[in-house]
């Protein structure tokens, strides 16, 4: 701890009081707006909205749930009709020409 | 209704889910908390943004607040205390001087002059102020615009009055060496000016 004379103390203690007086101008408190305090109330209490009973959040959840499993749903669907596709073009492939499937037969009008 | 009801009542309320409980919450510690984030960010923009994410996540979470022997405006004033810290780190690279940053004049007969040289003196304080660490910065601010005893600082911050008042004095001491050979001219016009 340095050493202080006693006039070098008060001039310390002075000089805190200076700062405490300084900090109290400078914080003076700040006023939000009113649109501000009143926009974000409504937002808060009464801006929650209900969809089929749930609310906006749990809706968007919901939906962000049934859509995956929309999506997974439909992506295995499309990759068995694929590989059916890719086993019936091998199969095709592998008959002899002569045992080609004879074209469908067409029924004339006469 | 809730106005005679203490915090702890209103809040046991809000726990529950009744939302005019905590609209009166609200309206008790908006100000507060946008003062705090006010004098942490140094603008009203982001102090607008941070104050109703503060209060969109308390409202989230209400519903799980327990009662930890600690006032429920400390609980508030941590959750604006990490989203400052966020927006701090999210900031650090942009040195953006807002016009907010800039001149408060006060409503008085003095000398537009004089009083231009006092806003920029206070101007210049709370940058530095804004360079303390996180807790000094709060417990300023808690101290100044709140004018909490250093118990109730105590509290919110999660330390004994003791620490509190030694942290303060500290905090004074860093601001004097940085102020420097100003101090007594600052302390001066802001004396005059009460």
């Amino acid at each position: 701890m340095k050493f202080r004379w006693p006039w070098q103390k008060r001039t310390e203690e002075d000089e805190l009081a200076s700062l405490d007086a300084m900090l109290d101008s400078a914080f003076q408190p700040v006023s939000p707006s009113n649109d501000f305090l009143t926009g974000l109330r409504e937002t808060l209490i009464a801006g929650e909205q209900k969809v089929l009973g749930l609310s906006r959040r749990t809706f968007q959840q919901l939906l962000l749930v049934l859509g995956a499993i929309a999506s997974g749903v439909l992506l295995i669907f499309t990759g068995i009709r694929t590989i059916l596709n890719i086993i019936g073009a091998f199969g095709r492939l592998r008959k002899p020409r002569g045992e080609q499937d004879p074209p469908s037969e067409t029924v004339s009008e006469s | 209704m809730f106005t005679e009801l203490s915090d702890e009542e209103v809040l046991a309320q809000a726990a529950q889910g009744d939302k005019a409980a905590f609209g009166e919450l609200y309206d008790r510690y908006v100000g507060r908390i946008y003062n705090y984030i006010y004098y942490r960010t140094g603008n009203q923009h982001d102090a607008e943004d941070l104050t109703a994410r503060v209060f969109t996540r308390a409202m989230r979470h209400i519903t799980n607040y327990k009662d930890r022997g600690v006032p429920f405006s400390a609980w508030l004033y941590r959750i604006a205390h990490n989203l400052v810290a966020n927006w701090h780190r999210d900031n650090s690279r942009r040195q953006e001087v807002t016009l907010e940053d800039g001149i408060r004049i006060t409503a008085d007969s003095e000398h537009p002059e004089t009083t231009l040289v006092r806003t920029e003196q206070q101007e210049a304080l709370l940058h530095l102020i804004r360079d303390l660490p996180e807790d000094r910065q709060q417990l300023l601010i808690l101290k100044f615009v709140e004018h909490m005893s250093n118990a109730e600082i105590g509290s919110i911050m999660g330390r004994t009055e003791g620490a509190v008042k030694s942290l303060y004095h500290r905090t004074l001491m860093a601001l004097r060496d940085q102020v420097g050979d100003d101090i007594e001219q600052f302390g001066k016009d802001a004396q005059a000016g009460e």
